[in-house]
């Protein structure tokens, strides 16, 4: 059986004073029971490695929340945000990014 | 190289044997840096941990807990060191149960929440203990670096003299000048594809110290922890369905809807099912069905709750974890699976590291001012733990750290070698020039495969052997594996991967040559061509030290200071029976 793909479209920013942010687009086939964070490894590993998303370090249990991402809009964990649709990833709004989704913490400075 | 720091004491690690470390050091007056790889008190295990604090049932009803009177710190030794099979550090266990309760009344004291007791135990979660800790370590002063990936130990004639870390933010490296080291990095989780463990995890400070010279020992032994979700992806290595088998019960079945634990013996199932035995008895149970081919895809076997009474049972899941939430993950959909459907799939995951830095009574390496403390440490627990690694963590922690704090206090700042330097400066180089090889992540994957199939809950000479030669191969092609995109070090994901498999690699090998070397099977080493507990020739413990660019084994044997193991050899499962049985009479999963 085909499995069904879907597009998750990833802001790209090296600098983040005042530039614009890309967007880039990936096609990944949709496995059942898959995490934003399961869908950014996948891209990873498979269709582009220069990607960055903050994933050193990740406890996949919902506890750490160093994996926060917004998606589709909303702030969310990557690990525990299931994939069933197309889906905008972006790093959470209003903090300095440091590149692609990876932005520093709340009163932390480079 | 960018920035230069300075502290008495170098921390190395934000989960809790670091911080404790860290704590212990600050009260001696020592100035104190920790670095942690990722957000000190939200990495690594600790805060991932369910988590139970062990102590004696007396002192744990002197502190005003339930706990067993009859209990006592005599009994609770004997059992640890038994269900070691003899291979605990009787000296340093010793030490475990004389201040566990110190430890335990400590956290308290600072601030932490304790949800429910048990015979041997409190229970918190290991997110309130990391945080109970960072609040304390703040209050002295201790300065804490998130974000620092360490690198590599500086040395002057033989002594630690500070070390390199990484900023993996801004893809910057630091210099440290430091009188005394603490590495408290952890396991390696990240070897094995089935693992319960936080992501960084990579055996990072063994490697290093081993590199800068420090011995390492019993790295065969690897504690998988049982019944752990393996699929779907959401909740693989999540432990909350071994807790809800350890707290409901419910069938383990094969793919034939077999119940293949029927083939033991069944008073080992019982309590091999019902304490903390299980972590070595199902899983290796479990890990033989996958082998005879009755498992899933996903190396698992499948979890229901046949005969379990739902009503009851569910009554007890959502008293502890309403609407069906472990930590932060949504298990409500679970509860359909484990009526209606066929059951969910679960299996073995790497949970917690027997091996590491070998220590004294002081938590001192055998590299003068180097200390380690935690899963990082050669395990005082031999062969099989089977007590809380919490516990041990703050234990280990408040030695290593007031060991430092005393080695350091009075010295001055060693001069650092700028040959070593240097020589980091071209490895980096190196791997920043490679063109055309492989990405770390497909490396990786391999790597984390062949290690679950080969080093996981079941060994053989061939497998390793076999196995052995891949890790070769996988040597050769890690010296070409290179980043795509060498134009920026901000969070440069390939280049951590990079940095973290050398380590990994490291420390695999040692791993495989400890399980090849020790033709026996004992505590969590269970090799099925040579199923038996050699009391005769094994009680012994491996220990590497790196020779140039291989390494020197050496056998060491144990003490027994307190109790002498039965002699003779005796199949595996005979002897666990046996293990099992000389339990003191104190109830309770510990
Ligand atoms: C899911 C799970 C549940 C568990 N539940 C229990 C339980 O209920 N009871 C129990 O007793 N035990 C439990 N354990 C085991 C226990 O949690 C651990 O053994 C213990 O927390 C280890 O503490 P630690 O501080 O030594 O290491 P960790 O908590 O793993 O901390 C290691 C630290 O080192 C850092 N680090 C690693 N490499 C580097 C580097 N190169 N540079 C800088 N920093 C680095 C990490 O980021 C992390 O901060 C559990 C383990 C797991 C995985």
């Amino acid at each position: 059986m085909e499995k069904k793909l879907v597009t998750i479209k990833i802001a790209r920013n090296e600098n983040s004073h005042g530039s614009k942010t890309n967007y880039q687009s990936y096609q990944i086939p949709l496995q059942e029971g898959m995490s934003v964070l399961d869908a950014l490894d996948y891209i990873y590993e498979n269709l582009d490695s220069t990607i960055s998303y903050y994933s050193h370090t990740a406890c996949k249990i919902g506890i750490c929340s160093n994996c926060t991402v917004s998606v589709n809009g909303k702030v969310s964990l990557a690990c525990q945000t299931k994939v069933d649709t197309d889906l905008v990833v972006e790093p959470v709004k209003n903090l300095k990014v440091v590149k692609d989704l990876v932005y520093l913490r709340k009163g932390e400075s480079e | 190289m960018s920035s230069t720091l300075e502290a008495d004491v170098l921390v190395v690690g934000g989960g809790g044997a670091g911080l404790r470390a860290a704590i212990e050091a600050g009260d001696h007056g020592s100035r104190v840096i920790l670095i942690s790889k990722g957000e000190a008190a939200k990495c690594g295990a600790s805060p991932m941990a369910g988590a139970d604090l062990t102590l004696d049932g007396k002192s744990l009803n002197e502190l005003g807990f339930k706990g067993v009177v009859t209990d006592n710190k005599e009994k609770f030794f004997n059992d640890i060191i038994t269900q070691s099979y003899f291979l605990g550090n009787q000296k340093l266990v010793k030490r475990y149960v004389e201040d566990a309760p110190k430890v335990v009344e400590e956290l308290i004291d600072w601030g932490m929440r304790v949800d429910y007791d048990e015979e041997r135990a409190i229970d918190t979660e290991g997110f309130n203990i990391t945080h109970t800790l960072l609040k304390k370590a703040e209050e002295l002063n201790v300065k804490l670096i998130n974000d620092v990936m360490f690198l590599e130990l500086l040395t002057s004639r033989g002594t630690v003299s500070g070390g390199i870390g990484l900023r993996v933010l801004t893809g910057e490296f630091i210099i440290f000048k430091a009188k005394a080291v603490v590495i408290a990095t952890g396991g390696w989780h990240k070897a094995y594809i089935y693992n319960a463990g936080s992501r960084e995890l990579a055996g990072d400070g063994l490697a290093i110290a081993y590199r800068a010279g420090a011995s390492l020992g019993n790295m065969e032994f690897v504690t998988f922890c049982c019944n752990v979700t393996h699929w779907p992806p959401i909740w693989n290595g999540s432990i909350f369905t071994y807790i809800l088998h350890s707290m409901v019960g419910g069938e383990l079945v094969n793919t034939k809807n077999e119940r293949f634990l029927d083939a033991y013996d069944p008073e080992v199932v019982k309590i091999g099912t019902s304490t903390e035995w299980n972590k070595s008895f199902v899983s290796i149970a479990t890990y033989q069905e996958i082998l005879n081919g009755n498992g899933t895809t996903h190396s698992s076997i499948l979890y229901t709750l046949k005969g379990v009474s739902k009503e009851k049972a569910f009554a007890n899941v959502e008293k502890i974890y309403p609407k069906w939430r472990y930590k932060g993950t949504d298990f409500s959909n679970l509860k359909d699976k484990l009526v209606h459907g066929s059951g969910v799939e679960v299996g073995p995951s790497a949970e917690y590291f027997e091996g590491g830095i070998v220590i004294d009574e002081k938590f001192s390496s055998t590299l003068n001012g180097l200390f380690a403390a935690g899963e990082a440490t050669m395990s005082i627990f031999g062969a099989n733990r089977v007590v809380a690694a919490t516990t041990e963590m703050l234990v280990e922690g408040a030695i290593a750290g007031g060991s430092a704090a005393t080695y350091a206090n009075g010295k001055e700042f060693k001069e650092l070698d700028q040959n070593q330097i240097q020589e980091f400066e071209k490895k980096i180089d190196g791997i920043l020039s490679r063109r055309g090889g492989n990405k770390p992540s497909s490396l990786l994957k391999r790597i984390q495969t062949e290690t679950y199939s080969n080093l996981g809950p079941i060994r053989t000479e061939k497998g390793l052997e076999e196995y052995l030669e891949f890790i070769e191969n996988a040597k050769e092609e890690y010296r070409h594996t290179c980043l795509q995109d060498v134009s920026s070090l901000k969070y440069n994901k390939e280049l951590i991967e990079i940095l973290e498999l050398e380590n990994i690699l490291t420390i695999l090998e040692l791993s495989a040559n400890a399980a090849l070397i020790r033709t026996e099977s004992r505590g969590v080493h269970y090799r099925s061509d040579i199923p038996i507990t050699d009391n005769d020739n094994w009680l012994k413990e491996i220990i590497f030290k790196r020779d140039k660019n291989s390494f020197k084994t050496e056998t060491r044997s144990v003490d027994f200071d307190s109790i002498r193991p039965p002699e003779g050899k005796l199949p595996y499962f005979d002897m666990m029976k046996m293990m099992m049985k000389s339990h003191s009479d104190t109830p309770g999963a510990h």
